[in-house]
């Protein structure tokens, strides 16, 4: 029955970045983010060599420059947050204190985790610390752990980045499947991704649904545990275990129909969303800019946010195609957010039980099981926002609404 | 560069409720294409007038009460053509103005327009002319005689519809290729069974109507056909009849297919189909009127949020009842 009526929605990928990842764009300027928070920073107007250090607990120059300032920025997706302002200078190679292979077996958990926290990587799969998701797996070990090449979006940059850097992801994956003492595999759903791992071992291979959201759907239908990481952090942590380097860089997605052509960019950790607009050819026009995964896209409206790790995808659109679907029409009640949910739930009861005074809790049913997905909103036609009404539904439960 | 702020859903799958309603209305003009073919530029004249004075209905209801007209929203039109194509050609005008009138401002508007009208506007329309006016409603010119109609009204000579036939229990003496094409007396737009199968199917895989209240709907009236058949000459020619005389097929696959007073749960949209379609042949086999369609259409619509609860109610105790079972019982104290 389930492969009849299957759950998920599927997402056009005409706009997929194709092509290859452009590397040659740095910017004149960036803004650091300082995780968590900003302590014992390096003083302003200091020069810095690549890959230093700007604050205590993280933050690192992607390129030797100046320091000019600290500034508080206030980020859509992250919030309130203190940035470096560096001026960068020179390019210079990448540094690390070390250059060579760690022999198999070597790598315990307790190291791999210290080397994840010295790199500051960051898992762009969900956008946490990659030591802090580490440490969760070491609690509770997986069956096996996954790298994310997945392309249920338009505008993802993983698979893309996957083709490039296989080697290194293949090998970020061995270090960490060894030290857990697990499998791993590649998790993929487009023909491309699929082609390049034709070429390598059986067992590597994880195909997966071509509906978005791919992988919950695989662990409804399956069960088990395992673990989804992103390509990105796991070339990132191959590269600090075998040369010690820092995450200094990362990979998006820029396009949107404000844009001549969706573009792979590899930027510097900090880049701002006007200098990447700029340079992908915006031009003067004003534009929507959303960032960060499509569905669940927020919207930006300071050109100086700086790009995160965790930011997969910048989109710019005409005004126009927003405003098309500004008329929000009320629930038709068509059901098919409920046919979509990959967790069964009903949005629709739950737009409904937000209109009511007082809310009936028993519409409220299973709320805090949505993942957050999108999903609804996405196939929603009236464009309502449903993902803004669990979520809302979901803080009701929290606080002890509930009956 | 400037950023601007707006509603940011940049994508979405399938149609939009705008789209949705374009394709309805879409079919429906289609299916006005035979009557005006058979009927003449009288039937045209009918859906077009029928359409025009929902649209306008709709536009004096929103400047009264102060409410934005939207241009995107067709749903009045379709309402028009609805209340036009379930009504025979030689219908006087006032009949079909009273009934677009009721539909939209006593069925739809009041209850705050588009997606939240709780019955089906045109069938309430149509129920409304039906219960006051039953001999303009089910009178229908003799369509074999071979005269034209006239553009406005005149007496004519009338026939009984295949529907009249079944209800006295006499098999109606129509060629089935002729049953198929609606070259018969009849509701004017509901008569023409191949066109109307075609547009169901048209809405379905462009993914603007549901299948399974229409087909549930439908399956439930043959069903019923077959196993008490009206005529004495076996299920298959009861069925046949049955299905292929009134308004049964348009109410089913159009009326039926409405997202907004038919269930959102896919079980509850099976359990209203099964409903409505017992209803109607209910209503047919006891009823006073030859065809009762529409009044099936808005009992069921009735049901419909019952239904849901139900469906979900139903969901929500499974759930509890298999959460509980796999949890250890509490230890004895």
């Amino acid at each position: 029955m389930k492969r009849f009526f299957p759950k998920g929605v599927f997402l056009s990928r005409q706009e997929d970045p194709d092509g290859q990842i452009i590397a040659s764009y740095t910017p004149e300027k960036v803004l650091v983010p300082l995780y968590p928070r900003g302590v014992g920073m390096v003083p302003a107007n200091t020069q810095v060599k690549r890959g230093a250090l700007l604050g205590e607990e993280g933050g690192f120059a992607p390129d030797a420059g100046t320091i000019q300032e600290y500034r508080e920025v206030v980020h859509p997706v992250l919030g309130r947050m203190l940035c470096a302002v560096l001026e960068l200078g020179s390019r210079q190679p990448p540094r690390g204190h070390r250059s060579s292979k760690p022999q198999k077996g070597s790598c315990t958990p307790e190291e791999i985790q210290k080397t994840a926290m010295q790199a500051g990587i960051i898992d762009e799969c969900s956008g946490e610390l990659l030591w802090k998701r580490l440490r969760q797996m070491w609690e509770d070990p997986p069956e096996f752990i996954a790298a994310n090449a997945l392309e249920d979006l338009p505008f993802l940059p993983g698979a893309a980045f996957f083709l490039q850097e296989q080697e290194k992801v293949l090998r970020g994956l061995e270090y960490l499947a060894d030290a857990a003492g697990t499998g791993y595999r590649v998790a993929w759903n487009s023909r491309r991704v699929g082609d390049a791992i034709n070429g390598l071992p059986d067992y590597l291979s994880l195909s997966l649904d071509e509906r978005y959201p791919a992988w919950r759907l695989y662990q409804n239908r399956h069960g088990g545990k395992s673990m989804l990481l992103g390509v990105q952090a796991l070339a990132a942590l191959a590269d600090a275990v075998e040369k010690g380097r820092v995450q200094t860089h990362t990979v998006i997605a820029v396009g949107g129909d404000a844009l001549p052509k969706t573009q792979l960019l590899r930027v510097p950790i900090g880049t701002t969303v006007e200098d990447i607009l700029q340079f992908c050819g915006i031009g003067a026009r004003p534009c929507h800019v959303a960032m960060g995964n499509i569905v669940s896209a927020v919207s930006v409206l300071e050109p100086e946010t700086p790009v995160t790790a965790s930011c997969q995808s910048l989109t710019a659109w005409n005004p126009a195609e927003v405003q098309l679907d500004d008329r929000v029409f009320p629930c038709i009640g068509c059901g098919k957010c409920q046919r979509t949910c990959p967790m069964g739930l009903a949005p629709w009861v739950v737009q409904e039980a937000l209109g009511q005074d007082p809310i009936p809790q028993n519409m409220l049913w299973r709320v805090e099981e949505c993942v957050d997905c999108s999903a609804c909103r996405a196939v929603c036609p009236s464009g309502i926002d449903l993902t803004a009404c669990m979520k809302q539904a979901r803080e009701l439960r929290k606080r002890g609404g509930l009956a | 560069m400037k950023l601007l702020e707006g509603n940011m859903r940049l994508i979405h799958s399938g149609r939009s409720s705008a789209g949705m309603m374009w394709d309805m209305l879409l079919v429906l003009l289609v299916t006005s294409v035979l009557p005006v073919i058979y009927h003449g530029m009288r039937a045209a004249a009918l859906i077009g007038f029928s359409m025009l004075a929902c649209l306008l209905a709709y536009i004096l209801f929103q400047l009264v009460t102060l409410r934005r007209i939207w241009i995107t929203d067709c749903s009045p039109l379709i309402t028009g053509a609805m209340i036009a194509l379930l009504l025979p050609a030689n219908v006087p005008f006032w009949v079909v103005l009273s009934a677009d009138l009721f539909a939209i401002w006593a069925a739809k508007e009041p209850f705050g327009g588009t997606g939240r009208n709780p019955f089906n506007p045109a069938a309430a329309g149509v129920a409304f002319v039906t219960v006051l006016w039953p001999q303009q409603v089910f009178s229908y010119y003799h369509m074999t005689t071979g005269v034209s109609l006239p553009l406005l009204w005149q007496e004519m000579e009338t026939a009984s519809s295949p529907a009249a036939l079944l209800r006295d229990g006499i098999q109606p003496g129509i060629m089935p290729f002729e049953m198929l094409w609606g070259r018969f007396e009849g509701p004017m737009g509901a008569t023409a069974a191949a066109v109307i199968a075609a547009g169901f199917l048209y809405l379905v895989i462009r993914h603007s109507a549901d299948w399974r209240a229409p087909v549930c709907f439908v399956l439930t009236a043959a069903l019923f056909a077959a196993l008490f058949p009206r005529l004495s000459m076996g299920w298959d020619i009861s069925v046949k009849y049955e299905l292929l005389s009134g308004s049964l097929l348009f109410c089913g696959c159009y009326m039926a297919a409405d997202p907004c007073t038919t269930p959102r749960t896919s079980v509850g949209k099976c359990l209203y189909g099964v409903l409505a379609g017992l209803l109607l042949m209910l209503i047919r086999y006891y009823g006073a009127y030859e065809q009762g369609g529409c009044f099936a259409i808005l009992l069921a619509g009735a049901f419909s949020p019952l239904l849901d609860r139900l469906v979900l109610y139903i969901r929500r105790e499974v759930a509890a009842h298999e959460k509980q079972q796999q949890e250890p019982a509490p230890p004895h104290p």
